[in-house]
């Protein structure tokens, strides 16, 4: 709850920030810091006290999802230079942070090895993060829409190069940085599953979610590579790849498939 | 020699003007398949796949099911349209990566921005042409070409992983990896069997059949002991389990949620010894398998499969099962533990009893081997809850295989106590491939998106005074790419 008040703190600090930049960016910055570190603490005593790596369960997922969020907005702000992109990525962990502290239950999946295998909670660590980066990425793409480039001035470190141009490279750069994680996540599920239970990918809710951003950012790389470049397809590539983000975020769930086939029936 | 090369010309040629090539290698086509393969992965998240038919009946009605079932959105991933789209991705995936190497286009980064600056150096045109291919070397530019007009001369030049050997690499080995999927799709069977301890079980002949077999038309069966019939026969040797203390005990969460509920699945997860708690972190079996006059003796875990004889053998759940006898109701009763039977107006609760061994500060020793666990047989009028009243009016003994015990009036013996294992077995060829090609793509994947390439391009031009103005145009892609950083290394080694 520390974090999420934290998280909503310094989304209104950035969303209502003075034109004169009144309000030091140094506050900005170390609310953020301040709410990244107390979170990391609360997921670090968590994987302590259940003696395992805190990436299985639903409430882990989330909380990781939205720790992503924001180290992400924190470590590459400099490099995103746009306000819209940091809110944006800020407000992303806020919201899932609130909806964890309102829907929260404690329910604690025992510590069982197979949970310490590394291709099972591997794709608890990597997708989520590789989900936080498609976030920012459909941010700065509706950033570079037009209309929405007019509402503030923005810097970027490439000289002689358009907003638009800008927002749409950041765009595809996170999500070349997203895509081995995410691919990495769904193909260490797979073979972890056929090596522990010998069946392949348990094709719960999640994880065909999963499989549908992958295939929409394979999408969105294709058409970026290919000449000419059609904007609106790529925009509405973005857009699938968010609303698979979101089913998927939203479905976070344990590895169900794989924990029934060791026999572990009756789930909470 | 100049025969052979005009003839392989001749065949590229035609093979460009065929449509049916030109369209399935084309990048349209792949992205157009690509959408199709999406739209099937959102059936997928919105459909439940794989469930029995009296879900989907409950769920959807009979009717619902029925037209579900017939278009496969049931089972998405294993219906003809989908294999049909599977197959005709993989055919475009090579015949487009097979175009693009002819072509050379796998060249040059694509989706890309420009990134420009100038300058001027006080030095002359031709100095700088001496030192500045040595200076591109120095931070590990390669291919320099210079061409030199009047007044003004043009420098280019690469550096890091060319995107055409990433590119063609990582589609190459996307190819293989989705061609192992599909042998292993076809190619492999595989069942599970129930196992007890120090006794034998065979894998049913009907787990011996392929899906490419059961999609032509199934194989004939083999008589039981007959010489067609091949038997993998799977004896468990020992069984053990493991247990841990936790860091944190377990309890209930004050939302009456709580901590995974200690009866949850089909064996206890919670035990208890000695006054303290102890988790279930691990199970296993040690199997000795004989296929082919071959045998192995092999051991799974819960956390990790094993190989042997050609087959890929995983731990599955366990039981804890017993025969009691009953001769007030002159029955014997096979049980998986725990259990409760009735009894008249009795009622008989059977469990696993407390974990026998030391505990040391990593945990419990382990228990394995028939006759050492002993079952808690604990008696009670019927309808009473196990409240501290209720357990009052139990009557409890700890009994061992063969043993006997008279509680409450009710005469129980253990007749037999073991526990059953269920291994799955699987005999799988492309599984192999499947891991391979796993990992090669994600190495490819990360060294395609991930490394840095850069293709320089400087024009020079004199300026009065025997100054020299650059213009430095950088294309860059790669994650790690940095344009920004590399021009201004060039500039602060020339201005050297």
């Amino acid at each position: 709850m520390a974090a999420s008040v934290a998280y909503g703190v310094s989304f209104l600090l950035l969303a209502f920030r003075r034109r004169r930049n009144t309000l030091r960016p140094g506050l900005r910055v170390r609310t953020l810091a301040f709410a990244v570190v107390v979170h990391a603490c609360f997921m670090a005593l968590r994987g302590v006290s259940a003696g395992r790596p805190p990436f299985m369960e639903r409430v882990e997922l989330l909380s990781w999802f939205a720790l992503c969020c924001a180290l992400m907005c924190l470590v590459g702000s400099r490099w995103f230079r746009s306000t819209f992109v940091t809110s944006a990525g800020v407000l992303a962990a806020f919201l899932t942070t609130a909806y964890l502290c309102l829907s929260f239950e404690y329910v604690r999946l025992p510590c069982l090895s197979v949970t310490k295998v590394f291709l099972v909670w591997w794709p608890g660590f990597s997708v989520p993060l590789a989900f936080a980066a498609l976030v920012l990425a459909y941010a700065a793409q509706l950033r570079g829409l037009p209309g929405l480039g007019s509402l503030e001035k923005q810097r970027t470190r490439l000289p002689m190069s358009s907003a638009p141009d800008a927002t749409a490279f950041l765009s595809l750069q996170l999500v070349r940085f997203a895509y081995p994680l995410l691919a990495s996540g769904l193909l260490a599920f797979g073979i972890g599953c056929l090596q522990i239970a010998s069946r392949g990918w348990f094709w719960q809710r999640s994880i065909a979610a999963q499989l549908f951003v992958l295939v929409a950012c394979t999408i969105i790389l294709h058409l970026s590579a290919s000449r000419p470049a059609s904007v609106t397809r790529i925009f509405m590539a973005y857009s699938a790849a968010f609303c698979g983000v979101v089913v998927s975020v939203l479905s976070f769930d344990l590895p169900q498939g794989l924990l029934r086939g060791l026999g572990l029936e009756r789930l909470p | 020699m100049k025969k052979t090369l005009d003839d392989a010309k001749v065949r590229e040629a035609r093979l460009q003007r065929n449509p049916l090539y030109r369209n399935l290698s084309s990048m349209d086509f792949a992205v157009v398949l690509m959408s199709l393969v999406a739209v099937a992965t959102l059936l997928v998240t919105f459909f439940p796949q794989g469930m029995d038919e009296a879900y989907y009946v409950t769920t959807f009605g009979k009717r619902l099911y029925g037209v579900y079932e017939s278009l496969g959105l049931l089972g998405v991933l294993r219906s003809w349209w989908f294999m049909l789209l599977y197959l005709l991705l993989l055919a475009a995936l090579v015949l487009c990566a097979h175009a693009r190497s002819k072509e050379g286009v796998f060249r040059g980064p694509r989706g890309t921005m420009v990134y420009e600056s100038e300058f001027s150096i006080p030095k002359g045109m031709d100095d700088i042409l001496l030192i500045f291919p040595v200076l591109l070397r120095s931070i590990g530019f390669r291919g320099k070409r210079i061409a030199t007009d009047e007044g003004r001369s043009e420098v280019t030049a690469v550096r890091g992983v060319s995107p055409a050997v990433s590119s063609f690499l990582f589609h190459a080995v996307a190819a293989v990896f989705l061609l192992a999927l599909t042998v292993s799709y076809l190619f492999s069977w595989g069942g599970m069997l129930y196992v007890d301890e120090g006794k034998s079980s065979n894998l049913p002949s009907h787990a011996r059949e392929t899906r490419l077999m059961r999609l032509l038309g199934g194989r004939e069966p083999a008589e039981p002991g007959g010489a067609g019939e091949d038997v993998i026969e799977v004896r468990l040797v020992d069984f053990a389990r493991h247990y841990k203390e936790p860091l944190v005990p377990w309890r209930r969460g004050s939302r009456g949620g709580g901590d995974w509920p200690s009866d949850s699945g089909v064996f206890p997860l919670v035990a208890q010894t000695g006054g303290r708690q102890a988790v279930l972190t691990d199970w296993g079996s040690v199997l000795d398998v004989n296929w082919r006059g071959r045998s192995k003796r092999v051991s799974v875990q819960s956390s990790r499969g094993a190989a042997s004889l050609g087959l890929c053998l995983s731990q599955g759940p366990f039981f804890e099962v017993t025969r009691v006898v009953l001769p007030a109701l002159d029955e014997t009763v096979n049980v998986a533990l725990p259990a409760i039977v009735a009894v008249g107006d009795r009622r008989v609760e059977l469990a696993s009893s407390v974990i026998e061994g030391e505990t040391d500060r990593h945990g419990l020793r382990r228990v394995s081997g028939v006759g050492t666990g002993r079952i808690r047989a604990a008696v009670s009028p019927a309808g009473v809850e196990k409240e501290s009243g209720g357990a009052g009016r139990q009557a409890v003994a700890q009994l061992s295989s063969g043993e006997e015990a008279s509680l409450g009036g009710v005469l129980v013996r253990i007749d037999y106590h073991s526990m059953r294992s269920l291994v799955r077995i699987r005999h799988d060829p492309g599984r192999p491939f499947l891991k391979l090609g796993a990992l090669l793509v994600i190495l490819f994947g990360m060294l395609k998106l991930y490394m840095y390439w850069y293709t320089l391009k400087v024009e020079l031009r004199s300026r009065k005074g025997g100054a020299t103005h650059l213009l430095l145009r950088m294309r860059a892609s790669g994650f790690f790419s940095s344009p920004a950083s590399v021009s201004r290394k060039i500039a602060s080694l020339l201005a050297k």
